[in-house]
This record gives structure tokens, sequence and C-alpha cells, in this order.
């Protein structure tokens, strides 16, 4: 396998924390972002307004994240190279090494996101 | 395999003994003072745990001076002044000079052993690193021997340690000190990363790492995002010190709160990038000492590289009192909260490893039962400052001093204590004096919790930290006489354990291989490791080879492995498939230079310039270095396509000089990471000035397109030229490629003038708003990146011209086509925020 592939293989494993990262980089920014420009403040559907956008990003992520075990482990695993069977061996170890964390990272965005549906925002 | 058709190498046979010699020529290190110019993993590695030492011993008498003067309410013992000074430096010391380097120093010692190979990726970039942190943290050590040290705390906050309220240099040598200290990190993070994934040995996948390498994995990639935010933080606050630039002025649309972002988004992954490694020794020593291997492998990876994401959401519980928004706060309190989850999976994986075994009560274990009840009193009391109400209670009061040395001194300093006296024999030798190791234990194991457990009493009664002097009466005085006799309790046995290892380095009794019976390979060197560690690199099968097979280090010296030196003319060692460990080609490793002390010592000259207010001066420091680089890249490299290497067991491999993944080209991935974290904290900075800070509107670039779109416009052909130049070098067009590698130079030094003169003739002077001076930084380093392109189009034409260049030899190229494309990606995104925002407003 390509260097290249290789490095590729390893950020994806890590693809559930990947997403987490975003969706906390896009909840914050977005908050941070949508109150300097105002919104959340007024009447309350505007306030609301961006509340629901918030939930809405949280959500997509929730669903993202998921988005790999639909893929399935054969294409994962792929083939071996020159070490056929030391390289199956390591890309199992790879594929629930992703598994634990895509568990870790649905977890992990549904906890953070949790507090979108409870705390207005710009408050 | 590759596809050169050159002769194959032959190898003699030959014994042990001579195999040694041999070796241990090619491998030599020249003798003092020329030993200066050693290069070696092994010698470096020791240099920097010994010089981390030397730092942990002045870091420990500020501790002292400091307990020496709040021991009672009044003291006179030091002034204000000098105490700020003081506590600053404890701090400072502690985290940049000590902790960082130190496990830069032992992963450095210990990593190619215990991956079985012979040295690291870029051995002159370990040396570069040495000398970066040894003269940056003799800056800082410098101003504190003359009075100038940085006085404004660890985490510097503007807008105390802005020019007006800090007119001094202090500031200065604490903001270049710490960027030239973190400099050496970047290096070292760079070559571990590379060394881990493409440098062990045969056999090797990822699912047989030693644990301690995915820990150091997991901790080097996240100093590559966790250092450029704060090395950006303490560039602009330096220019606004130098220069008045106003990135923190309010009254010009700064803000000092972007500090504390760029700062702690450095500042709490740091936390972790101690204490990853520190886990990793602690997953190392206990299967050992349990006798069984570790429980949960894969989990425990799964926990390391949690542990690296979640510790970039946790930053703003440091500024849980600024005035964020409280679902602000809720977002990232939650996310302190969940990262004390992968650190309990960690806890019960190594319970349940001395459940199921058979633990030995070793010396190192007594260090690490000292470690885990420490580290879980820290954790807890992280949880509770992750809670956001409970954090308002105690902001800034000496309850946060005592969390965050528990977390630290029990996340760390117990976990190094132990893997001193594990790796004691292994790199001297020598056993220790167990008696006295136990003692230092019991006196710093006392001692810390008398000084630290009454702290967080001293804290809950309101004492506030970074104070010199406290009044009578609060109810403070007796807790903090009880920290101070336990402080110097704990100095104490920091000096008996000190004095341990000290006699025992001269005096201790011979050790046998493998004493604590490992199943690691560091533990198939012989005692102490020669530079080139093993006479041939071991395969392996599993994770721990000395269980499975004991003769192992026998077979090993006698040659019955890969690449066994019996014909060695250069130092080698595998270069191998990041996946699966299988060996890919042989790299070929540097003997010893001054080459990295001439880099370092041109950085220090821009460093210290910097300092003495030398503005003018300070570019030709920068040129030095960069003739230093240009000199160490042209002495790399064949001037002809090299012969397969024969590997003794009849498979052949060509030399990393013609490989695909050579470490120079993954090195530079790596690079990039670093660099595009830096860009993104320019980015955050651009956005949050404009968009977040309060104070006056935001002074934008004229609406101008022609210039920057030109300066797109040889950015986009400078991203193009280089890929041409490779496809004709790959069809062996040699004048159609010099020609190619001509015109992208020509096109770096377009997109250079073109994006110069769009920011001199459109941007308004950064001194006038924080906004148009990190535009101006934005500018700045498009600038750098495609002049540095120029340099590297031109180095290219030379060596292609000497020869260095040839189908099969292609890597100078591929170098200067991924950093065009970076340096064309990273443009463009600039000039579209810098020029192309103020042309949308203006429609």
């Amino acid at each position: 396998m390509s260097g290249v592939a290789a490095l590729l293989r390893l950020t994806l494993a890590s693809w559930g924390l990947l997403v987490w990262s975003v969706a906390f980089v896009v909840l914050y920014g977005g908050l941070s972002l949508g109150c300097a420009a105002g919104a959340g403040q007024g009447t309350l559907w505007e306030a609301d307004r961006l509340a629901i956008v918030l939930a809405a990003v949280w959500i997509a992520h929730l669903l993202l994240v998921v988005l790999p075990g639909v893929v399935g482990r054969r294409k994962w695993v792929g083939s071996g190279g020159e070490a056929p069977a030391d390289h199956a061996r390591a890309t199992g170890f790879l594929w629930r090494l992703m598994r634990m964390l895509l568990l870790v990272g649905a977890v992990a965005t549904l906890w953070i996101g949790l507090p979108v549906l409870v705390l207005p925002p710009c408050w | 395999m590759s596809d050169t058709t050159a002769p194959v190498q032959t190898r003699e046979r030959m014994g042990p003994t001579a195999r040694h010699r041999r070796l241990a020529r090619v491998w030599s290190n020249p003798p003092w003072p020329a030993s200066a110019s050693a290069v070696s993993h092994t010698i470096l590695g020791k240099r920097f745990i010994a010089t981390s030492l030397v730092f942990f011993l002045i870091g420990g008498i500020l501790a002292m001076l400091i307990r020496a003067q709040l021991a009672t309410s009044g003291s006179g013992f030091l002034d204000r002044d000098l105490y700020n000074q003081i506590f600053t430096m404890h701090g400072t010391v502690m985290m940049f000079l000590f902790a960082i380097p130190l496990i830069e120093g032992v992963a450095i010692y210990l990593l190619p052993k215990m991956l079985g190979a012979r040295d690291l990726a870029f051995p002159r970039l370990t040396a570069f690193g040495y000398w970066c942190y040894l003269f940056g943290g003799s800056i800082l050590i410098g101003a504190l021997a003359l009075g100038l040290a940085p006085d404004s705390g660890w985490f510097m906050y503007t807008p105390l340690s802005s020019r007006p309220f800090t007119p001094g240099v202090n500031a200065d040598v604490w903001l270049l000190g710490v960027t030239f200290v973190e400099i050496s990190a970047i290096c070292a993070a760079v070559e571990i990363a590379v060394s881990i994934l493409s440098l062990r040995t045969a056999g090797m996948s990822l699912d047989r790492m030693p644990l301690f390498a995915w820990y150091m994995l997991v901790t080097v990639m996240m100093m590559l995002v966790g250092f450029p935010p704060l090395i950006f933080g303490s560039l602009i606050l330096e220019l606004e010190r130098a220069f008045d630039w106003p990135f923190f002025d309010a009254a010009r649309g700064g803000d000092p709160l972007l500090w504390q972002h760029l700062f702690w988004l450095f500042g709490h992954p740091e936390v972790y990038i101690i204490f990853l490694p520190a886990a990793g020794v602690v997953s190392t020593l206990i299967p050992v000492f349990a006798g069984r291997p570790i429980v949960g492998y894969t989990a425990i990876v799964a926990s390391a590289v949690t542990i690296g994401f979640i510790s970039f959401g946790l930053w703003v519980h440091h500024m849980f009192t600024v005035g964020i928004p409280h679902l602000a706060q809720a977002l990232f309190s939650a996310a302190s909260m969940l990262i004390a989850i992968p650190t309990a999976v960690q806890f019960f994986a190594w319970i349940a490893t001395l459940w199921l075994g058979r633990p030995r009560l070793e010396l190192p274990m007594l260090y690490l039962f000292g470690f885990l009840t420490v580290f879980v009193a820290g954790g807890l009391t992280g949880v509770m400052l992750a809670l956001v109400p409970f954090n308002w209670q105690v902001h800034d009061t000496q309850f946060v001093v005592a969390h965050l040395h528990y977390v630290l001194v029990g996340g760390f300093l117990f976990p190094m204590m132990a893997g001193f006296y594990y790796w004691f024999p292994n790199a001297t030798g020598r056993t220790t004096f167990g008696g006295l190791g136990k003692i230092a234990f019991w006196l710093i194991f006392v001692g810390f919790n008398l000084t630290f457990l009454v702290m967080h009493l001293t804290g809950l009664l309101g004492m506030p930290r970074r104070v010199s002097d406290y009044p009578a009466g609060m109810g403070w005085d007796v807790p903090n006489l009880v920290s101070s006799f336990g402080g110097f309790v704990m100095a104490i046995g920091f000096a008996i354990l000190l004095l341990d290892l000290v006699l025992s380095w001269f005096l201790g009794p011979r050790t046998v291989r493998n004493p604590w019976r490992a199943g690691t390979l560091e533990w198939a060197t012989a005692r102490p490791p020669p530079l080139y560690n093993f006479a041939s690199q071991p395969r392996v099968a599993d994770r721990e080879p000395l269980w499975t097979d004991p003769a192992l280090p026998g077979a090993v010296a006698a040659g019955r492995h890969l690449l066994p030196g019996d014909d060695a003319e250069q130092q080698e060692s595998l270069g191998v498939d990041m996946i699966s460990g299988a060996p890919r080609h042989v790299v070929v490793l540097p003997r010893p230079s001054w080459l990295p002390l001439y880099a370092g010592l041109a950085m220090s000259v821009f460093f210290l310039c910097f300092l003495t207010g030398l503005y003018w001066a300070a570019p030709a420091g920068l040129l030095l270095a960069l003739g230093v680089f240009l000199r160490w890249a042209w002495v790399n490299g064949e001037r002809r396509d090299p012969p397969l290497r024969c590997l003794g067991d009849g498979a052949v491999l060509p030399l990393h000089h013609v490989a695909k993944d050579a470490p120079g080209w993954l090195g530079l991935i790596f690079t990039l990471v670093a660099d595009g974290t830096l860009l993104a904290s320019l980015l955050f900075g651009y956005v949050y000035l404009l968009l977040i800070a309060p104070g006056p509107p935001a002074v934008l670039a004229e609406p101008a397109l022609l210039l920057p779109a030109a300066a797109a416009a040889a950015l986009l052909l400078l991203a193009v030229l280089p890929h041409l130049a490779l496809s004709a070098n790959r069809r062996g067009a040699g004048r159609t490629q010099a020609a190619l590698l001509a015109a992208a130079a020509l096109a770096a030094l377009a997109a250079t003038g073109l994006a110069a003169a769009a920011a001199a003739m459109h941007l308004p002077p950064p001194t006038v708003h924080a906004a148009a001076a990190i535009a101006a930084v934005g500018m700045g380093y498009l600038c750098f990146h495609s002049g540095l392109a120029l340099v590297l189009a031109g180095f290219a034409v030379a060596r292609a011209r000497a020869g260095f260049v040839s189908p099969l030899r292609n890597l100078d190229l591929r170098i200067l086509a991924l950093w065009a494309d970076y340096t064309t990606v990273a443009g463009l995104v600039l000039l579209g925020a810098v020029f192309g925002v103020p042309a949308l407003e203006a429609r």
C-alpha cells in the first residue's frame, strides 16, 4: 500500500472522532458567529432560529458519524501487497479500531450536542 | 521491489564479534569535542533527558523559593517583582523546558530500540531540535540570571504582557525563547511520526506495535496540531510588542481574548501531550510486572486516540469566567467531562492486567502506584472544574494550582520516574541501589500530598493564586505552612532520587540482559546499547517477541536476522510498509554532522536580534539558516541510481533514494500538517478580529482585484508546473524538465512579487486596526511560502544539473510539487480572505 493510501487509511480509522471534531467546531463557531451577527435576540422565533440551525447541524453530524459502517469491512480490508497475511491482520485491527472510534464518536457527538436542545443561544 | 536493474550487493560471512566491530566502525561517533556533532538517537536522547533534568532542578529551586515566600503571611523573603519572575519561570521551565523535552528525549532514546530499528528517520533533525531546545532554554534561564525573566505568568495573558504594561524585554524573552523551544518540539514531532510509521522492523505491523509507540504517535500528532496556535499567538504578540500592530489592543479593534483562545488551543491539549507518553510508559511497564500481555490492547489504542481528539475540545474551560454564552460553556463543559471516560478505560485495562497477572512489586511498580492514586485524585478534581458553577467559584484560586499539580505530577512525573528506574539498566548496563529509590518515593509521595492536598483547602478558603503575600487571619497561614513543609520534604525526595541515579550510573552493580523479563525489543540489545542497536534487525511475529523467543537477542547478535551488517558500508535501517510492516526499502542514515549546530546558531542569531531590538538584522539569521538547510539538503542523495541492497535472507530491496515513500516525502507531509494548523490559526484570528472582537469596525483592504487576481494566476501556474516537470522527468525528457522547473521558479517569483505589491498598495497600514494587521500577517505568510517555493525550484534545477535527479531519483521534484500545491491552496484562501471579502462587501 502506498504511503499516502496508508496515511488516508489511518486517518479514516478516526472517522468517528473527525466528525465529532467538525461537529464541535461548527457548533461553537456557528454559535459564536450567529450571536455576533445579532441572532439569538429579538422575538422568540428569531432567538430560536439559531438554536434550530445548530440542532440541525448536530443531527446531520450524528448521521455522518455512522456513514463508514455502511461501507463495510470488505472494502476496508482490501488486498495485501507484499505480506498479505500481515496486511490482512493489520487492516482487520484498524477496522476494529475504527468501529470502536465510530461508537465513541457517535456517543461524544450526541453528548456534546445535548445542551443545544435545552439552553438558549447567546444568553 | 524496485525495477532498477543494477547489480545486487553480496554478503560476506562473519562472526558476532567481527560483525560488532564492523557495525561499531560504521556507526561510530567521534570523540569529544567533535562528539558535539553526534546525530545518533541514543546520544541525543540522553542529551535531551540530561538537559531536561538540569532544567527540572532549576524549576524545582524556583518552586522552593515560591514555597519559602508563601510559608507565612507578611513574608519579606522575595519582593513582588522578583516573585512574579519566579512563579512565571517555574511554570515556564517545568512545562516547556522540562516536561515536553523529557518526553522527546525518552521517545528519541527508546522508540528505535522498541521498534527494532537502528535510528530515527531524520537523525540530523534530532540534533537540530536539541540545539534549538538548548539555545531557547538558555535564553530563558540567562534572562532569569540577569533579572529580566518573564513576569506575566506562564500563560502570558494580554494586555498584561503587552508593551504598555510590560515595557521591558521580559515578555519578549518568553515569546522568543518558548517559540525557539517549540521549533524543537515540531522537529521532534515530525521525526517521531515518520519513524513510528515507516522505520520499524520487519513484521511489526500496526497491531504488533508496542503501545508506547501508539501513544507517542498520538502525542506527536497532537503536537503538530496543538503547538502552531501558540507559535502563531507568540508571533503576533511579538509583532504587537515590536511594531505596534494592535492584535490585542481593544481600542484599535484587537481583543485580549484572542490571545486566551490561541494560548489555550495549545494549552489544554498540552496537558494530554504530557500525560499520554506517561500513560504509554504505564502501559509498557504494567504487563511486564504483571507477567502477562496487556488487557484490551485495541481499547487502549482507541482511548489514546480519543483523548488526542477530545483534548482539543476543552480549551474554553480555562475561560469560563470571561463572559461567553452559557450554551458555549455547556459545550466545553460537556467535552471536559467526556474526556474522563477514555482515561478511565485505560485505568480499568491496567487494573485488569494486574488482576489477571501475577504482579511483582518491584521499584518501578511502587512509582506506578503513586501515579495511580495521585492521578485519579487529579482527574476527579478535573471533573469538578469541568462543571461551570464550581469552576466560577474556584477560578484563579489555589485550588486550580493544586489540581494542575495533581494532574501533572501524578500523570507525568510519577510514571516518568517509574520509567527511569525501569529503563536505567538498559541505558547504563547497571542497576540502581533499590533502597535509595524506595526512600525517595516515600518522601516524594508524602511530601507531594502534604503540599498539594492541603492546597485544595487553601483554594476553597479563597486564597488566589499568583500572590506574593497574603494577610494573616484569613485561615490561610496554617495550610500554607503545611504546603511549604511538604514542598521541602518532596524536594529532599527528588534530591535522593537524582543522587541514586547518578551514583548508580557510575557505581551500580552490572545488570543481566532483560532484568525485568520484558517482552519488547529494547531489551534485545546489548547493555548499554551500541549506536547501531541491533547487529541484525529482528523479524517479529507478535507483540512481545522476547516472551515468545527468549533466544532472540543471541540470534540478532549472530546476524541471523535482516540487514546483518556483515557488508555494511553505511548506516542503514529498514523502511517498512506503514500498515503491514513488510520491508519496502533500506533507509541510508547520515553520519555525524555540524550542520544541525550551525542551523541552530543561525536561528539563535534571528531570535537574539529580535530580542535585542535589532529588527533590521534579524532576517540575516533566517538567511543564514536557509543557507545551512540548503547545504544540508544538498549532501543528501545519490548521483547515480543505487544498486539493490541484500537483506541477508536472499531478499533484496532498493535504497530509499529511489523509494516512493522515502522518509523525506513523509516528513514534508507531516510538516505541512503543522503548517496547515498555523494557517488555520491565522484564519481563525482573521475571522475573530473581523466578526467577533468588539471595538471599532474593521479596516479592510481596498476593494481591488487586478493585483490579487494576477497573484492568484501565478499561484495556479506554480501548482501546475512542477507536476509537468515530474511528468517530463518520468519520460526522461531532461531539457523539458529543466525548462519547466525554471518556469516554476518564475511563477513563484511572480506570485511573491504580485502578492507583496497587492499588500503594499491595497492594505491599510497594519498599525491602524487589528484586522489590517492580521491581513498583513496573512500576506506575509503567503509571500514566505511562495518565496520558499522559488528557492526550492531553483534548488531542484541545480540538483538536476548536478546529477541528483533521474526518473528513479525524483524526490527533489516531488517535494517541490507538494510544497507548491500547498502554497497555492493556502495562497488562494488567503487572497480570497484578504481581498475577496472587501471586494464582495463593496458590491
